[in-house]
């Protein structure tokens, strides 16, 4: 009798250890946070990078500009811009 | 001696007769005007003249038909149409249609690349037919009727443009030139007609002549139309901005796109 009720104690306990929600899933090991960290550390390095082209883009930009279109000056204060490249139209 | 007798009495009477006959008075006609051939045309149209046997058509004072009707198309560009009654030998006062273009020279207009304010780059026909230089400002604007374009023409150095062409809109209007073929402002007296190949952006070339075709309801010709001429005198500048002088003939009569000059 007394070992019948040792081992429905134990299945008990065993019962309510498993029923408790999982813990473990919201821990961070250190092995996770080391590699979020490069993650960033690489992504941080590609924004700069893009940052980079993005700066030589608007160099040769300017540099074409200046290059082909500088006897275009900019349309004058006041909207006096031009009529656009369509063709016009026949009347 | 009695056959001498009644001779001599008819011949009396008939002088009497002849010297007795009453002086006819006749009035001016009272003529009205409407264009039509799409611009060609000038129709003239009158009351019947009292007494009148007929009418006597002019065209810059020489005589170019005589009608006894009350109208009369008149084709031929002239300056001025005139009309007179007749009877017998008598006539009446002269009724004339001015048909004169209203002439501005020496406008000095820029392109609109100049970022000068002081330096108009519009061309603006004022209700009494001068034209003016005008400065575009900042869209909309209803006086402009057009505007000379070196900022991005479509063809050539410097484009006279129609006020719709610009992004955005200066006005609705859908104005547009054509070149007459032709270096001499006079010669150009009859502006082509519409469907002819008028373009709402004209490259402009030193020397040559435009028809212009002011059409304010951009919807073909109709009588709220104007025609005109212009002759560019001048285009100074080796680029963008460029400075133009022209001369310009307005014809005042809505939709009539005679334009004779001098």
């Amino acid at each position: 009798m007394k070992r019948l009720a040792t081992l429905l104690i134990i299945a008990i306990a065993l019962a309510v250890i498993g029923c408790q929600p999982q813990q473990q899933a919201n821990v961070v090991t250190t092995e996770q946070l080391d590699a979020a960290k490069a993650e960033i550390s690489a992504l941080k390095t590609q924004v700069t990078n893009l940052q980079t082209a993005l700066d030589s883009l608007t160099a040769n930009y300017n540099a074409h500009l200046d290059k082909y279109h500088k006897g275009a000056p900019k349309p004058p204060a006041g909207g006096g811009g031009g009529g656009g490249t369509k063709p016009p139209t026949q009347k | 001696m009695k056959k001498l007798l009644t001779l001599s009495i008819l011949l009396v009477a008939f002088i009497l007769w002849m010297g007795c006959e009453k002086e006819v008075t006749l009035t001016a006609p009272d003529v009205d005007y409407t264009v039509t051939d799409n611009g060609g045309t000038l129709r003239l149209e009158w009351a019947e003249v009292a007494d009148a046997d007929g009418y006597i058509i002019y065209a810059d004072d020489e005589v170019v038909d005589t009608v006894d009707v009350t109208s009369y198309d008149a084709t031929i560009p002239a300056k001025v149409y005139g009309v007179q009654a007749y009877a017998g030998d008598n006539t009446s006062d002269i009724t004339e249609i001015d048909c004169t273009p209203v002439v501005t020279q020496n406008i000095v207009v820029y392109g609109n690349s100049d970022p000068d304010p002081n330096h108009p780059s519009g061309l603006k026909f004022n209700t009494d037919g001068t034209a003016s230089a005008i400065s575009l400002g900042t869209p909309p604007n209803p006086d402009v009727d057009f505007y000379f374009n070196d900022y991005n023409p479509y063809q050539g150095s410097i484009e006279l443009t129609s006020p719709d062409e610009h992004s955005p809109v200066y006005n609705d209007e859908e104005n547009a030139g054509k070149d007459a073929g032709t270096t001499n402002f006079d010669d150009a007296d009859n502006a082509d007609a519409p469907g002819s190949g008028y373009l709402t952006k004209v490259p402009l070339n030193n020397g040559a002549v435009y028809y212009l075709w002011i059409d304010p309801n951009a919807n073909g010709w109709d009588t709220q139309d104007h025609y005109g001429k212009m002759k560019v005198v001048n285009i100074s500048g080796t680029s963008a901005p460029y400075t133009v002088t022209i001369n310009v003939a307005y014809q005042k009569i809505p939709g009539l796109r005679w334009c004779v000059t001098p």
